[in-house]
């Protein structure tokens, strides 16, 4: 154990960083705060409380508002690099480890530690041992393991424990060691009958949202061929709620490896594409009701510019829907200006409702509306048309008084989401209002433009 | 950024010391004059504003019946906002000799230059309403004048007391005084903030002597003082407590203070444990304001609209709200707790949007607390309703001789002490009793009563009042210098749950 006291700067690596992205300009701004960077490893007495002192940098590191254009879709990514502190904290803890001296229960644990220590191979050499040792049902808790199957000897039960610690290991690790947690994964599979599908299931997600992160296409397609694999190769559990909740995730993988084809289809049109979409959903017994159908104009008593209907014809629109004030979406915004730079020919549409006020400022629903026009298109430079709705509301009877906001009928009908409108009116996609949606609203948009010029 | 020098800011500390040192404030005069010395210093046009805070506190300590520090506390502080050339820039410093403040000015303005060129925006701001001030007369010249070496008088004349009876006696005095003004300089004609329609009670504090372009306004000043005596027997098993607080130190009667700890003090002697249990039980005022001042500090409106204050009534799943209790009974309908700013006995500090208020009329709740904010975008008002520490709760008009006389078998309380609030939605509190406990039987004090611990809720003392007294201003806690005014509470079956060894 490393009894130096530890104070080194390279979280000025990470300043520096951020500075650098900051000297862009940009409308909105980034906030990251790293606090105490300070290590004493003197004081780590276990290998949990080494553990901790690596991972207070990633808990301590906080992001108070991200809605610059110039940040990745995923910041989290940017913040998960660990700083040199961290790494010599785990380098110094992992120094004089011998895996004899190790109690059986903190195996785990020291596997995390070494990886962040990038001992990979002093790593390696823990699993290993940790699958030779007799199965000890006082060390390991088989409750969360197989015991539905009572058929399964205990050395296969040990060995998937052992493989899918491992696997969940090397997934949480900075970077994610994807080769070696998909041998793991791999090795789960030769145990057949061992773990439950749900535990591979899960396995499997981590994967992938590992692969994501990472950037790796070649292991999201690998995860995503798993899950479905493991999804098809289910029977009477399908019905189960534990399979329903987990459709959403098999939907998307189903989507991930059919995007190609999804593509293709609509490039021939959006009545295909809608037809290979619903084909998806029809294996889950699901449906959709806005897919393929005509998006009805959208209500508004104060529009910017004035009198432009939305959505806007013979155009590719993308709509914003902001039924509860929720605005403004920081999120949102800038991935919508980006789009928007990027294809100059769509239409922006963003759906507010008045409120009686801005930023507490009581204010007429006219003079309301300008001020958000005001703000969203001159304050935050974003380039959307605006549709306000005005809000009916009524107040509770003496002495509550408090206003009781009605629902507008673009909230009613198009809730709050984001929405892609191809040039006929019809929509060709809905989704969450936030940044994650941006690379298929690319493509997307993409297609169409393509479409409409070979038109 | 605060630029503050200890020239200005000055501790005394004195033991057994006499030293004459009055309260050296700016006053309205001296406070203009900083302004327009600010104004005449200031480059390049645009618009300055000028905020100008004095205060001075005195203290004094005392304990085991020996003098502690006497101490005097004052400082300055000058806030002083330049715009320039489409910029912003805020410092504050509590220097105020002219060259002193030239630096200051110098330097905002550079900071201000600076955010223009940086094009610093913090938000789109949309003009707020302005709320007036009411002018209340809460300056006491004799609070103002009661230098350290008159505080050592005050307490040599209430110390012998305790001296000749072998009790041990320790305290505080405290006085402050505090004066603040604003001004506003550049264009100030064509700032509708400049125009202000106070009405009534309001003070117009539009300066005629000033220029068109200068604006000063809300010139306030007020004082406060409190007393507080702890006396300890030389048994070792009994203790007294008297204190009070006002903007008029000659309202506080030391004196008589000193005198009705030690009447509790001498009467507490030899407690008796009795059995804990639900007894009728008469509070004095000062135990009383532990129940009113819960029920005051929960007053908030948004909070009970969340569901999560005693205010709550039930959620309507229909509109997807929390009902309140505005509108319905809550205590017993005797009872009205409101506070008005012109109560001079209340003393309170008068600041932006504070009105007259009646938080609840004879037992019914009308009114819940609430910011600016939610008045403009919830309610469509344009004044908040704001929650003070200080009021007042009437009821009554019973002495506590009588509520004793009317009494078959109960307690009477004169304070409590280690209070924890276990449910902050229910406000369950429990906590002890100190400095007097009685138990009372047929119609008398019968014996002095060991100190017992307690477990209540304030809606529940207030719904079992049997009688309630004159309201009398009281000590509201340590950190407040506000005084309330609450009356002495006779009330039902209150739980005492266990007694204690508290002195």
């Amino acid at each position: 154990m490393a009894s130096k006291y530890i104070k080194s700067a390279s979280g000025l690596f990470f300043a520096s960083c951020i500075m650098a992205l900051n000297s862009v300009p940009a409308h909105g701004q980034v906030y990251t705060d790293w606090s105490n960077l300070t290590y004493d490893a003197v004081n780590y007495k276990s290998v949990y409380s080494c553990l901790s002192a690596t991972r207070r940098v990633a808990l301590s590191s906080s992001e108070q508002m991200v809605d610059r254009d110039t940040l990745p879709v995923s910041p989290s990514g940017l913040l998960r690099v660990l700083p040199a502190e961290s790494k010599e904290v785990a380098t110094r803890c992992t120094e004089d480890v011998r895996f004899d001296t190790i109690p059986r229960k903190q195996h785990s644990a020291w596997i995390a530690l070494l990886l962040q220590a990038d001992r990979d191979s002093k790593a390696a050499e823990l699993v290993s041992l940790m699958l030779s040792l007799e199965p000890d049902t006082t060390e390991f808790d088989y409750s969360e393991g197989s015991q539905s199957n009572a058929n399964v000897d205990k050395d296969k039960k040990h060995q998937a424990l052992v493989n899918r610690v491992a696997a969940q290991r090397y997934l949480e690790a900075v970077p994610s060691r994807l080769d070696a947690a998909w041998n793991h994964i791999g090795e789960l599979d030769s145990l057949g009958d061992a773990e439950r599908w749900t535990q591979r299931f899960d396995l499997a997600r981590s994967l992938l949202q590992h692969a994501l992160e990472s950037g790796d296409s070649n292991y999201v397609r690998k995860a995503a061929n798993k899950i479905v694999e493991i999804a098809d190769g289910l029977r009477t559990e399908r019905s189960q709620p534990l399979f329903q909740q987990r459709r959403g995730v098999v939907i998307a993988a189903k989507k991930m490896l059919n995007q190609d084809a999804e593509m293709d289809s609509l490039k021939k049109s959006t009545e295909s594409y809608v037809a290979l979409h619903k084909s998806v959903l029809a294996e889950f017994d699901l449906s959709d009701r806005y897919l393929g159908q005509a998006m009805k104009p959208l209500e508004g008593e104060f529009r910017f510019p004035a009198a432009i209907e939305a959505p806007v014809a013979e155009k590719v629109n993308v709509v914003l829907v902001d039924g509860m004030q929720s605005w403004p979406l920081n999120q949102v915004y800038p991935m919508l200006r980006r789009l928007k730079n990027k294809y100059p020919d769509i239409e922006v549409v963003h759906s507010i409702r008045t409120m009686g006020h801005f930023n507490g400022a009581p204010l007429e629903p006219q003079e309301e509306a300008e001020t958000r026009r005001k703000f969203v298109q001159e304050f935050l430079d974003m380039p959307f048309s605006l549709v306000v709705e005005n809000t009916s509301f009524w107040r509770l009877p003496d002495p509550d008084k408090r206003r009781v906001n009605e629902i507008t009928p673009n909230a009613e009908e198009y809730g709050d989401r984001l929405w892609l409108v191809d040039k006929e009116g019809t929509i060709v996609y809905y989704g969450a209002r936030n940044r994650s949606q941006e690379e298929d609203l690319d493509r997307m948009i993409g297609v169409l433009i393509e479409r409409e010029a070979a038109d | 950024m605060i630029s503050r020098s200890k020239e200005n800011f000055k501790v005394k500390s004195m033991y057994n010391s006499a030293e004459e040192d009055a309260p050296t404030l700016l006053n309205k005069e001296g406070m203009v004059s900083i302004a327009e010395n600010v104004e005449s210093l200031t480059k390049g046009g645009g618009q300055t504003s000028v905020s100008i805070r004095g205060w001075w506190r005195g203290g004094l300590r005392w304990g085991r019946n020996r003098l502690g520090p006497v101490s005097d506390i004052r400082d300055y502080e000058v806030v002083i906002s330049r715009n320039v050339d489409g910029g912003t820039a805020t410092r504050t410093t509590n220097q105020i000799s002219p060259n002193a403040l030239e630096e200051t000015v110098r330097i905002v303005e550079h900071a201000a230059r600076n955010a223009a060129k940086r094009r610093v925006v913090a938000s789109m701001e949309v003009p707020l309403p302005e709320y007036s001030t009411p002018v209340t007369e809460i300056w006491s010249e004799v609070t103002a004048a009661m230098t350290a070496g008159e505080r050592v008088r005050a307490w040599q004349t209430l110390a012998p007391q305790f001296k000749e009876k072998d009790i041990t006696s320790s305290g505080s005095l405290e006085m402050r005084c505090h004066e603040a003004m604003t001004f506003r300089f550049g264009k100030a004609s064509d700032d509708p903030n400049d125009v202000s329609d106070d009405g009534g009670n309001h003070e117009d504090n539009s300066d005629s002597d000033s220029s068109d372009s200068s604006t000063t306004r809300d010139y306030a000043r007020y004082t406060q003082s409190r007393c507080s005596i702890t006396a300890l027997h030389s048994s070792g098993n009994a203790s007294g407590w008297a204190g009070l607080s006002s903007f008029d130190w000659s309202a506080v009667n030391g004196e008589a203070l000193a005198q009705r700890a030690l009447d509790r003090c001498v009467r507490s002697v030899n407690p008796v444990d009795i059995e804990p249990g639900r007894y009728t039980t008469i509070l004095e005022p000062d135990a009383a304001a532990l129940f009113t001042g819960l029920i005051v500090s929960s007053l908030d409106r948004e909070r009970a609209e969340r569901g999560a204050s005693i205010f709550a009534h039930q959620p309507d799943n229909q509109l997807r709200l929390w009902r309140t209790s505005l509108g319905r009974k809550i205590v017993d309908d005797r009872i009205t707790i409101g506070h008005d700013p012109m109560d001079p006995m209340l003393g309170i500090v008068p600041s932006k949007g504070l009105k007259p208020v009646v938080w609840i009329d004879r037992g019914t709740l009308v009114n819940l607390a609430y910011n600016d904010r939610y008045a403009r975008t919830v309610l469509g008002e344009t004044e908040p309703n704001l929650p003070r520490s200080a009021y007042r709760m009437e009821g009554g008009s019973s002495s506590i001789e009588d509520m004793i006389a009317s009494t078959e078998r109960g307690i009477l309380v004169s304070r409590f002490s280690n209070v924890l609030v276990l449910n902050s939605a229910q406000l369950l509190v429990n906590g002890q009793t100190i400095h007097g406990l009685w138990l009372i039987e047929g119609g008398r004090i019968t014996q002095a009563v060991s100190n017992m611990r307690f477990t209540e809720t304030p809606l529940n003392v207030l719904n079992n009042v049997e009688d309630i007294g004159a309201s009398v201003p009281v000590l509201s806690s340590a950190q407040s210098v506000n005084p309330i005014i609450v009356p002495s509470l006779k009330v039902k079956d209150f739980a005492f749950t266990a007694t204690t060894n508290l002195i």
